[in-house]
């Protein structure tokens, strides 16, 4: 459908509240199936478990399987301050680091987050953080006011779209990525209020279908020119890949 | 492959234009390649049941491809038991959907007897919302209640499909219908345990998007066969119609 398709949003490894595992090959051959040509990629037992290990799982995968583009995460429960983190990420070439408030039990506002998120913001690495529910995004971006961080936001549904709307008129380096937007029209609707520049394809998988986002958007009526910005384009930028 | 979505819905979408008329219903349909649908009015649901059915039934008189569940809210029963009487006699209406305030409010089975009387005359299928376990319960509580309807489970419990799994399981007469979760392991689970043969494909478009939907179940590891009973054959025989429509469907 689209040459050199990105998706910024998928996980390996044991998933067991989706119910589903993926390793890193069958991740490979999704993306060959689908047509994808990278993904961001992470492993679970960074986001469950400790992620120290699993930044450690998702380098090693990625180091052997050039399409996989290593993404880290932190949870800001266990980070404990200093620029460690964010230097170490540089150096070990994380182009991402995502975070997942609501299955670690972490609210938006949180000091270690948002000390967190001064040192990735002062050095360049963006964030793509899931958003839990209407009014989770307000929360958030009140809760980095003075950080200027790229931020994509995740999860981002149809009740969602007018607040990311009015948030990212406030805020140029705010991104929507679109697994969460499944709704009829959502992608089209999103894309007309604030442009397909600010737009990013993640597919939620394994959790989710990666055939069943390809179609959403393939089906969005958008033109070629969005859907080449949406598709990888706009990840391509945001990575400096 | 030709689709049968039994779950589609005319108006309640968030974006402008989607959905709001049997124009907008039918292009999404085809550019989906959808071949038939089953409609249900967000008027009846939200507004009331009575004028929000009979602009369904308007709806499906001019697109022959559609076809009609009526909208029964249980907090407003004469509205709906009057849309029943006006409506369901006709072959257009293929079911009853049975709901209350809320989608994360299950209808209990004592809420829904009114409507569930009056109905089982008609001999078609019931639907009722199970988004979550305690919607599963309440929709398994209705069918062992009413064992000569078919119950067709809206939502396949959500994230909770386990649970739906096994409610069919327990429950012969309850059918599984896809929308809810977009997780592709529930239908390798469903067709395991009840067999391809209980279980149809709905999108619940425009809250999303049939190409989606469609996408999950396209994307499963379940057979050929599976998929084409899940797309069109198990929708053709719940709701007794012809393939393609006989002409007295038109």
């Amino acid at each position: 459908m689209i040459d050199n398709a990105l998706d910024i949003n998928t996980l390996f490894g044991p998933l067991p509240n989706a119910s589903v595992d993926l390793s890193v090959d069958d991740l490979q051959e999704l993306m060959r199936r689908h047509g994808i040509a990278a993904c961001c990629t992470l492993s679970t037992i960074g986001m469950l478990l400790d992620h120290n290990t699993g930044n450690a799982a998702t380098l090693a995968a990625c180091r052997e399987m050039p399409a996989l583009i290593p993404t880290a995460t932190v949870n800001p429960i266990a980070y404990f301050g200093g620029e460690g983190p964010a230097m170490q990420f540089v150096e070990d070439g994380f182009r991402l680091v995502r975070f997942f408030p609501a299955s670690q039990g972490w609210p938006y506002a949180f000091a270690p987050f948002r000390t967190l998120m001064g040192t990735l913001a002062s050095r360049g690495i963006p964030i793509l953080i899931h958003l839990n529910g209407p009014g989770s995004a307000t929360l958030l971006m009140d809760s980095l006011t003075g950080i200027e961080g790229r931020i994509v936001l995740a999860d981002v549904d149809d009740r969602q779209i007018a607040e990311a709307v009015a948030l990212m008129r406030l805020h140029p380096n705010l991104f929507v990525e679109t697994s969460g937007l499944s709704a009829a029209g959502a992608v089209k609707l999103l894309v007309a209020a604030v442009g397909s520049e600010r737009v990013i394809f993640g597919s939620g998988a394994p959790a989710r279908p990666l055939g069943g986002a390809l179609a959403a958007i393939r089906h969005s009526g958008l033109s070629d020119a969005d859907l080449a910005r949406i598709m990888g384009g706009n990840a391509r930028s945001l990575l400096g890949l | 492959m030709p689709v049968f979505d039994i779950h589609s819905w005319l108006g309640g979408s968030i974006v402008p234009g989607m959905a709001q008329n049997v124009e907008a219903l039918t292009s999404a349909m085809q550019d989906a390649g959808i071949d038939r649908a089953v409609i249900m009015s967000a008027h009846a649901r939200l507004v009331d049941p009575l004028a929000g059915n009979r602009l369904a039934g308007a709806a499906v008189e001019r697109a022959p491809n559609l076809y009609a569940c009526l909208v029964g809210h249980v907090n407003r029963p004469e509205s709906s038991l009057n849309a029943m009487r006006e409506l369901m006699p006709r072959r257009r209406f293929v079911a009853l959907a049975v709901l209350g305030r809320s989608w994360h409010e299950p209808v209990s089975r004592a809420q829904a007897d009114e409507l569930l009387n009056a109905y089982r005359r008609y001999t078609k299928p019931i639907m009722v919302c199970a988004l979550d376990a305690d919607g599963v319960h309440a929709a398994l509580d209705i069918a062992r209640a009413y064992p000569m309807l078919r119950v067709v489970m809206l939502g396949m419990g959500g994230r909770d499909w386990r649970d739906a799994v096994r409610a069919a399981h327990t429950a012969t007469n309850i059918i599984l219908e896809t929308s809810g979760a977009l997780e592709c392991p529930k239908l390798v689970s469903a067709v395991e345990t009840i067999g391809a043969h209980r279980i149809v494909f709905g999108s619940w478009s425009p809250h999303t998007a049939a190409p989606a939907a469609i996408g999950m179940i396209e994307d499963a590891p379940i057979s050929d066969d599976a998929k084409r009973r899940i797309f069109w054959d198990n929708a053709i025989r719940l709701f007794d119609l012809e393939s393609p429509p006989a002409s007295d469907e038109q």
